[in-house]
């Protein structure tokens, strides 16, 4: 395919293929011609504007709960159960 | 420790295995503690590496078991691949003690309905902060077929929260 039928080919996609790499841009740097389609569907698409508000936050909340399970067991009602604390001390000590 | 390994693994037997793996690990190298970070941090990072090794061992399995389309990615669009569903604003924190406990409640449950690859995938990269190279490292996976569980698991826990937190007025939210 020419690279401009390969560029209007990108400049249509569907918002199903957008939001696959509105989410791909998040792990990688997407060549310049994908961050441009990606630019150009937002500008005119609310809901995959809001997908990307979703994913970036999702990645946020992400590591806010890695912190915040080094939270204490009164905060996050989280604990091993006595059995399983036995079972623990048991294989350690063996 | 079991609370840092059951997030990630979502199962409360692996967890505690996990964690017992750390534990009898960080005594048979207690010399080597150098005293350079605090116990706390040593033992999460030898555990840490158990839960890679875990990922690693059951990524194999998984990548067998996950390779159909999307039923989540299939009921959000249409067959011209447009939004089929209408995405809410997502609005607001959790403002007191006890919304913040039931958020991430529902997080947690978000995330333990995650299959074993998109969690993995997950875990790896947004929790531990993996870049897409370590992942793919890890779980012995191209990085097309990782972006692709990182999309699908992106989109199911996005659904799972906007239907159980966002769209929910609060006092219905437990």
């Amino acid at each position: 395919m020419t690279p401009i039928r390969e560029i209007i080919r990108l400049a249509n996609l569907p918002c199903k293929d957008m939001s696959a790499l509105i989410s791909r841009s998040m792990d990688e740097d997407l060549d310049p011609v994908r961050r441009w389609v990606v630019k150009f569907h937002l500008c005119y698409c609310t809901a995959c504007r809001r997908f990307r508000v979703h994913v970036t936050r999702l990645r946020d909340l992400a590591q806010d709960a890695s912190s915040q399970f080094h939270a204490s067991e009164a905060e996050t009602g989280i604990k091993l159960s006595p059995e399983a604390r036995e079972r623990l001390k048991r294989s350690l000590e063996d | 420790m079991y609370r840092f390994a059951l997030l990630r693994v979502q199962n409360s037997d692996v967890a505690e295995e996990l964690v017992q793996e750390a534990l009898v690990a960080a005594l048979n190298a207690r010399r080597s503690f150098s005293e350079r970070s605090s116990e706390r941090t040593w033992l999460i990072g030898i555990l840490k590496h158990k839960l890679v090794d875990h990922f690693r061992a059951t990524s194999a399995r998984q990548r067998q078991l996950d390779e159909s389309a999307d039923a989540v990615e299939q009921a959000t669009f249409n067959r011209r691949g447009l939004w089929d569903v209408r995405l809410a604003r997502w609005s607001g924190n959790p403002a007191t003690d006890a919304e913040k406990e039931d958020f991430w409640r529902v997080f947690r449950e978000c995330m333990e309905h995650l299959p074993g690859s998109m969690n993995s995938a997950f875990c790896l990269r947004e929790l531990e902060q993996m870049n897409s190279e370590e992942v793919c490292q890890v779980l012995g996976i191209t990085p097309s077929n990782l972006w692709t569980q990182l999309h699908r698991a992106r989109m199911r826990l996005r659904h799972c929260l906007e239907e159980n937190w966002f769209k929910k007025p609060p006092r219905r939210r437990k």
